[in-house]
């Protein structure tokens, strides 16, 4: 039956098709009676006028789809009828998709394709759409014609850039009733009626006879101004494509277009130069991240300030009974961090000033700063080293009130016992380490030592670290490369409750590039007080980081968001204090957000260098007593660092083991104990069961 | 049919032949004849220890002429006689049908074929998807054939295996392609042209240059990360149209070959969930002679 077709045959169906297809039915035994007599599935010609008919008789699209999905190289008219079949729908979302696949069967466009396409995104309400759709015109060069930019106008219009549509239309050479109508009722649209009119008489004065269609949406718009006299309750629309204005859907479609704005305003526009979030100011910042934004100076300190305060508050990192010491390297990182804390403090002291009369005020939280001193290890001139310590003291004494303590504590502090050669063990200890990257690692867990001997000495309930996202992106990539999956998930959270004193990092959702813009514009001074630079893995790693995020902008977040992924660990959260008036009252002020459920886990047990919690399959033999060996020791080590830092040969890891601060030694007993403990907890009998 | 992966032939050799000798797999110097010992003695290990293989079993080693598969090809052979594993091993290779491309790399499997004893055989696309790439380029240009090229050889292998009724198939990826699976796997989520997956590459090399253990250790985290129970795993489906997996309704391949076959070669290429959302139908369409799209005028 799929023989050759004859001509006539065709040209008698589609005469009939023209004549007689009055609906749906007939259209249908039109196209058996043309199936019968050999006309093929596929034939293009008898496809284009079907599909033009069924989208007349507007039959459902599901049908047509299923004859042009046959069609053998269908033409432009084809394409585009498909494309208003859809835009005329319920449903105009296909459209989108039928002019994806025309581009890529390399079809040419032609004056038809445009308008339709527009009708569909404005149903649609994505000004993303809209503005590719609107680039791809212009390249196609139908951006000057008169119908694609009315459909242009109206688009932008309805998706609530008013500002945009107004634009295109002051760029029109030629204008028309439609794109009055569709400029005006934009504007009526997104609520401003002062420009509606002024547009409307500025038409008047072009000589432009206003219709049924001007100013025929949105009466209510005008209930408060002057109402015009003209403006008339146009219902049915097939130009305007609006719904009718009842109350309940302008408000809905006022909220679409609010979502419009927000979501739509991504990479595209690239010709504007408006901050992106005010929308007034002219954008003077230009950051990556996720797909890069555009800001003034003060929306770009608000947005980031916003982030900082999202993290606080979101993982109750500070409350008001907290007195919180911020880790400062010098570095923009704590440097940001260190400002963002003190306005935090500032803020909660307005508050605290302005509510003061009242009893149940809560009180403000106390802010201190530590800088570890590690000039042992970093060599570095005193006159240099002396200036750097003026630079950071005075940094701290010009932060705005209340005044915060700055402890200056050197890093040899660990080893409380032996201060007066706590230089020289220092020194040999670090020297004992053969691998360069075991070097830099036990550093900053030794830093991380005196900074928790610091707030726990001082009486510090938080401890906030300036890691940014680009900071833990490489930490992501480098715990990766030197075998510590398992314990990843335990560094890169917000908090961080296995140490004595809990660890946050609210800068965790900021890229260094912000960070560094942010000391520019405020001129935050920076200190760079010991020469930072990484050597092995960790300097291979950022510098690779550093190369994919030159690369595109966000590689550092997704980084950041694959490894979020991981499942936290318990002591990931901070953990809840006793409820009492105070914390209750906080609890009020704490937006907590819903966080990920931790799954139960069995007892952790932790490393005594680098205290990373360990997998099952690492943990350490059993310690009978509190004595341990070097050997015990390293065996208690995570493969990391036993690879990594504890030296090789029996009698350097005797010297190691020798050179280690106390605190260290004695985590490795408390904690195996502890683990063994938890171990066996199902076999001690509980002390109220006895009585059972 | 499961396919297998002799998982680290190359953990052994970590690259770095030095002056006084070569690395073993821990790292510490050692002779040649130590190296080929302690090489194959751990593929033995890995292969006995996951219980790969069954006796009389019939696998198929796909072989490419490189230096993974070559190894793989005499480790796999060393090993049957040695251990007496019992295995009927053959070699297979993947022809694309891409005038001039296969000759040498062909070449070398015939060379492995008489060294090692194992007999070859050589599926060409023409056998299996009925088109070579030849023919292909010659129906879409240029341009976007690569696409077909890497769907195509994506599937060969296992489409040639189950062509030969194989019960398991042998390659050699090795503890660098994990590794480097596992970074990427971290850095995903954005689009990035074809050099992005020898950027990683190159981040391995350099990695290994300072650590050569670095590359266990990113599998040992690969394999110790701690993924949530609760996370969702893709489904795994499989094609309505040749079986294969796919987590589609039709796999890609026949999608391309669909396309191919009607006459609109790019209708796989890129997204096109509107043109191919139709009902399974067989090709009613008897003529694949391809005018190019848009052609015709109203």
């Amino acid at each position: 039956m799929h023989s050759d077709h004859s001509p006539s045959i065709l040209k008698q169906c589609i005469a009939i098709l023209r004549s007689c297809a009055t609906s749906i039915h007939k259209l249908k035994q039109i196209h058996a009676f043309s199936i019968k007599h050999g006309v093929p599935l596929y034939n293009p010609d008898m496809g284009k006028h079907m599909l033009f008919t069924l989208i007349s008789l507007s039959a459902p699209m599901s049908y047509a789809h299923k004859i042009f999905n046959q069609l053998h190289n269908p033409n432009i008219f084809t394409w585009n009828t498909m494309i208003r079949g859809y835009a005329e729908s319920e449903n105009p979302k296909p459209a989108m998709e039928v002019h994806r696949n025309m581009r890529l069967f390399a079809i040419e466009p032609d004056t038809h394709t445009y308008p339709f396409l527009l009708k569909a995104i404005a149903k649609l309400i994505s000004v993303k759409e809209g503005e590719e759709v609107h680039s791809i015109a212009t390249k196609n060069g139908f951006g000057s014609l008169v119908f694609v930019q009315n459909g242009l106008v109206h688009m932008y219009a309805v998706c609530g850039r008013a500002e945009s549509a107004h634009k295109l239309f002051e760029e029109m050479s030629e204008r028309n009733l439609v794109t009055w109508n569709s400029l005006i009722n934009g504007f009526a649209l997104n609520g401003r009626p002062n420009e509606t009119l002024t547009l409307y008489r500025a038409m008047i004065d072009e000589q432009v006879e206003p219709d049924g269609f001007t100013l025929g949406q949105n009466p209510k718009t005008f209930a408060a101004t002057e109402k015009p006299s003209m403006a008339c309750n146009g219902t049915g629309c097939q130009s305007g494509c609006y719904k009718d204005g009842t109350g309940e859907e302008e408000k809905l479609l006022t909220e679409k277009n609010l979502t419009c704005h927000d979501s739509g305003d991504g990479n595209h526009s690239r010709n504007q130069t408006t901050c992106l979030k005010c929308k007034a100011n002219e954008a003077t910042i230009f950051t990556g991240g996720e797909g890069g934004s555009r800001f003034c100076a003060d929306c770009f300190r608000g947005n980031l300030y916003g982030k900082f305060k999202l993290a606080v508050t979101s993982h109750a990192m500070i409350t008001p009974t907290d007195k919180v010491l911020v880790a400062f390297s010098g570095g923009p990182s704590s440097r940001v961090a260190l400002q963002f804390v003190s306005e935090m403090q500032l803020k909660s002291q307005k508050i605290f000033d302005a509510t003061a009369i009242r009893d149940r005020s809560l009180p403000v939280f106390g802010v201190g700063v530590a800088f570890i001193d590690e000039s042992e290890i970093h060599p570095t001139t005193s006159t240099d080293f002396n200036k750097s310590i003026q630079d950071i003291k005075q940094i701290v004494s010009n932060l705005p009130l209340p005044k915060k303590e700055l402890h200056l504590v050197p890093i040899r502090s660990i080893y409380s016992t032996k201060t007066s050669d706590g230089s020289e063990t220092l020194k040999n200890l670090i020297n004992t380490v053969n691998d360069a990257t075991g070097k830099e690692d036990l550093l900053s867990h030794l830093r991380m030592l005196s900074l928790q001997k610091i707030a726990i000495e001082n009486g510090y309930t938080k401890l906030v670290l300036g890691s940014c996202t680009s900071r833990i992106a490489c930490h992501v990539l480098t715990a990766t490369v030197k075998g510590q999956g398992y314990s990843l998930a335990a560094d890169i959270q917000y908090a961080d409750a296995r140490w004595e004193v809990p660890v946050v990092l609210p800068l965790r959702d900021c890229l260094i590039q912000e960070l560094n813009i942010l000391c520019n514009l405020d001129s935050l001074k920076i200190v760079e007080v010991f020469n930072d630079s990484c050597a092995g893995i960790n300097g291979l790693v950022s510098s690779f980081v550093k190369l994919l995020q030159e690369e595109n902008p966000s590689r550092e977040c997704t980084i950041v968001r694959t490894a979020g992924k991981l499942t936290p660990f318990p002591f990931n959260k901070i953990p809840d204090t006793n409820t009492n008036d105070v914390d209750l009252a906080s609890q009020r002020r704490h937006k907590k957000f819903n966080l990920k459920p931790i799954e139960s886990l069995p007892p952790e047990s932790f490393c005594p260098i680098c205290n990373s919690p360990m997998s099952d399959s690492q943990s350490p033999g059993s310690f009978s007593n509190s004595q341990t060996t070097p050997q015990l020791f390293g065996a208690a080590c995570c493969s990391s660092c036993q690879y990594q830092i504890l030296p090789e040969e029996v009698s350097s890891m005797e010297e190691f083991y020798s050179l280690l601060p106390e605190s260290i030694i004695s985590r490795a007993k408390n904690r195996n104990q502890k683990w063994i403990r938890e171990r066996i907890q199902d076999c001690l009998i509980l002390d109220g069961e006895d009585e059972v | 049919m499961e396919p297998t992966a002799a998982r680290r032939p190359k953990a052994g050799c970590v690259a770095s032949a030095t002056n006084e000798g070569l690395l073993s797999n821990d790292l510490k110097p050692i002779n040649k004849e130590c190296f080929y010992v302690a090489f194959e003695e751990e593929i033995h290990s890995v292969i006995v220890n996951n219980k790969l293989f069954k006796p009389g079993e019939r696998i198929a080693i796909g072989a490419s002429g490189g230096k993974d598969s070559t190894v793989l090809a005499y480790v796999m052979s060393e090993l049957n006689r040695r251990h007496n594993y019992g295995l009927d091993l053959f070699l297979l290779s993947v022809d694309e049908g891409i005038t001039g491309y296969r000759d040498d790399s062909l070449e070398t499997v015939k060379r492995n074929e008489i060294q090692y004893g194992l007999p070859l055989k050589v599926v060409s696309y023409k056998d299996l998807y009925g088109w070579t790439m030849d023919e292909i380029v010659k129906m879409i240009g240029l341009k976007n054939n690569c696409t077909f090229c890497g769907v195509f050889r994506r599937q060969a292998l296992d489409r040639g295996a189950a062509l030969l009724k194989v019960d398991k198939l042998a390659t050699g990826h090795n503890a660098d392609d994990i590794a480097e699976t596992v970074l990427l796997n971290i850095l995903r989520g954005i689009y990035s042209p074809n050099a992005y997956r020898g950027f990683a590459r190159e981040f391995i090399k350099d990695l290994e240059r300072i650590r050569p253990r670095a590359i266990l250790d990113i599998i040992k985290s690969g394999e110790d990360f701690r993924i949530a129970t609760t996370t969702k795993m893709p489904e795994q489906g499989t094609c309505q149209r040749c079986g294969y997996i796919s987590s589609q309704k039709w796999c890609k391949a026949c999608v391309l070959l669909d396309g191919l076959n009607r006459g609109l070669p790019k209708l796989g290429i890129g997204r096109t969930r509107g043109v191919n959302r139709k009902d399974e139908q067989p090709n009613v369409v008897k003529n694949i002679q391809s005018k190019p799209c848009g052609s015709l005028d109203f």
